[in-house]
């Protein structure tokens, strides 16, 4: 028999194990206003999506459950500080939302970062010229973002953000599948804007680019994508957007859903740094249960 | 008026070589060591280069085998009422005047060190003064190559006036036909 309480702001649904049915569950409602709660074998559901289980309910259990009607409050927006130690791969949830990418805190899931959010912050801004009303590339990279920095700012927090995520990704301290890989864009946009000269170039091409894109979009003309830049950015849009840094104290503004904070957007991210003056990096080897951590020098 | 050469990537064009290198655009720029800002106005499409082509069509062959020449290291600026960067190499025919004013602020956004600027042209901009002045806060070299008739020297003058702002030098190709000759003249000489 299915289940269906209120339990203050949230939906308490319970029913006997069925595959189908919590497919159904997952593909109808977003991931972030879901929750599996192992401690009362039951999901937590945002009580918007009571007419959903409902239906679902009856669809797989031949059952009707009457859905609770909730005094329901608007949760507020508010500011958070995050001990995010580790941040994982956006992923499609499947739910027809957003990609949302999940976040360690305190030994649990605790957080959840909408990809849009993400990229936001790591560098994924307008790419227009000063003074042109020209859209940014779609989907686009820059190496700022590969190193996870904004356009303007100063040689020694390029050098920082470089040193940082070499070491973030260094094969033999990442154990994550593709950091080597990691590795090398890192390394190649150092090359570039390591150099004030090269850096100089790197930003006209930008804008150039930033221009060609607006005259490929009116004439449908595609003259710099390669096999192997619709591969990764096909690769991207398989494996979800992975963000530089997988930790850092963070400060962010968004609401709480279900136990979740999900954020809405970064205010703040620094490097999350021990008494000795190290900092974390940290990675999540396959078939492990936790994160692993290591502290360096930077 | 020529092939439609919106879909058009030549080789050793920019977009040629970051797609050979699963390279952005702006990361081939990186390596990039001039921009050549090709006239593409409505005179260009005066007949009367080899082979009754028109200046356009020759100057467009011109500059595809310059660009096979030297890969990657020149970038295409196309403007005739409007500056239209080309990361495919090859300036599609805009018509319309010849707004070089504008297409020298355009231009000026590549203006780094070590930069190069070659203006090919025939030398007749809607407002010569405006492109002098746009030239004048050019800190690069700007070279030109002139590709009008032979009876206009005005236009050869004109050019010759906007290279001499930097130091640059000013050319005459044979009516487009000594385009990339001449092109690559100016890109070796100091």
């Amino acid at each position: 028999m299915a289940d269906l309480t209120l339990d203050g702001a949230m939906l308490i649904y319970r029913t006997p194990y069925h595959p189908a049915l919590v497919a159904a569950l997952k593909a109808a409602i977003p991931a972030a206003e879901r929750r599996w709660d192992p401690a009362r074998k039951a999901w937590l559901v945002a009580p918007s999506h009571g007419p959903a289980l409902a239906r679902i309910t009856r669809q797989y259990l031949g059952q009707d459950v009457q859905v609770p009607l909730p005094v329901v409050a608007a949760t507020p927006l508010e500011t958070r500080f995050l001990d995010v130690r580790y941040l994982g791969t956006t992923k499609d949830r499947g739910d027809g939302g957003d990609r949302t990418a999940f976040a360690w805190i305190g030994g649990e899931w605790a957080a959840v970062f909408p990809e849009k959010v993400l990229r936001q912050w790591f560098g994924e801004e307008d790419l227009a010229p000063a003074g042109q009303a020209v859209p940014p590339p779609p989907q686009d990279t820059t190496l700022y973002a590969v190193l996870g920095i904004a356009r303007g700012v100063d040689p020694d927090a390029v050098r920082k953000a470089y040193r940082r995520l070499a070491r973030q990704w260094h094969p033999d301290v990442c154990r994550e599948p593709g950091a080597h890989e990691m590795f090398i864009r890192v390394q190649r946009a150092y090359e570039v804007l390591g150099d004030a000269g090269k850096r100089a170039r790197y930003d006209a091409g930008l804008a150039l680019a930033a221009a060609a894109e607006d005259t490929r979009r009116r004439t449908r003309e595609f003259a710099e994508q390669s096999a192997a830049r619709w591969a990764a950015l096909l690769a991207d849009a398989v494996n979800g957007y992975r963000a530089p840094l997988r930790c850092g104290w963070l400060l962010a503004e968004g609401r709480e859903v279900l136990g979740r904070f999900v954020v809405e957007k970064i205010v703040a991210w620094e490097d999350i740094v021990n008494e000795a003056g190290k900092v974390l990096v940290a990675s999540w080897p396959a078939g492990s249960e936790s994160p692993e951590e290591r502290w360096v020098w930077v | 008026m020529g092939v439609n050469t919106e879909l058009s990537v030549v080789r050793g064009s920019l977009a040629d070589v970051a797609s050979q290198g699963g390279q952005s655009l702006a990361e081939a720029f990186v390596t990039a060591e001039a921009v050549i800002l090709c006239d593409v106005s409505g005179s260009m499409d005066a007949h009367d280069s080899r082979g009754g082509r028109s200046r356009y069509d020759v100057a467009c062959a011109e500059l595809g085998a310059l660009q096979a020449n030297l890969p990657g290291r020149l970038a295409v600026i196309a403007f005739s009422d409007r500056p239209e960067f080309v990361p495919g190499g090859v300036p599609p025919f805009l018509s319309g005047g010849t707004d070089l004013a504008a297409a020298l602020r355009f231009a000026k956004v590549a203006d780094v060190p070590g930069m190069r600027f070659i203006v090919i042209s025939d030398g007749e901009p809607d407002n010569a003064a405006e492109a002098l002045h746009v030239a004048a806060t050019f800190t690069s070299r700007i070279d030109t190559v002139y590709v009008g008739p032979e009876a206009f020297p005005q236009g050869r003058e004109f050019l010759e006036r906007l290279a001499a702002r930097h130091g640059g030098q000013s050319v005459t190709a044979d009516r487009a036909a000594q385009l990339a000759t001449q092109a690559a003249r100016l890109l070796l000489s100091a």
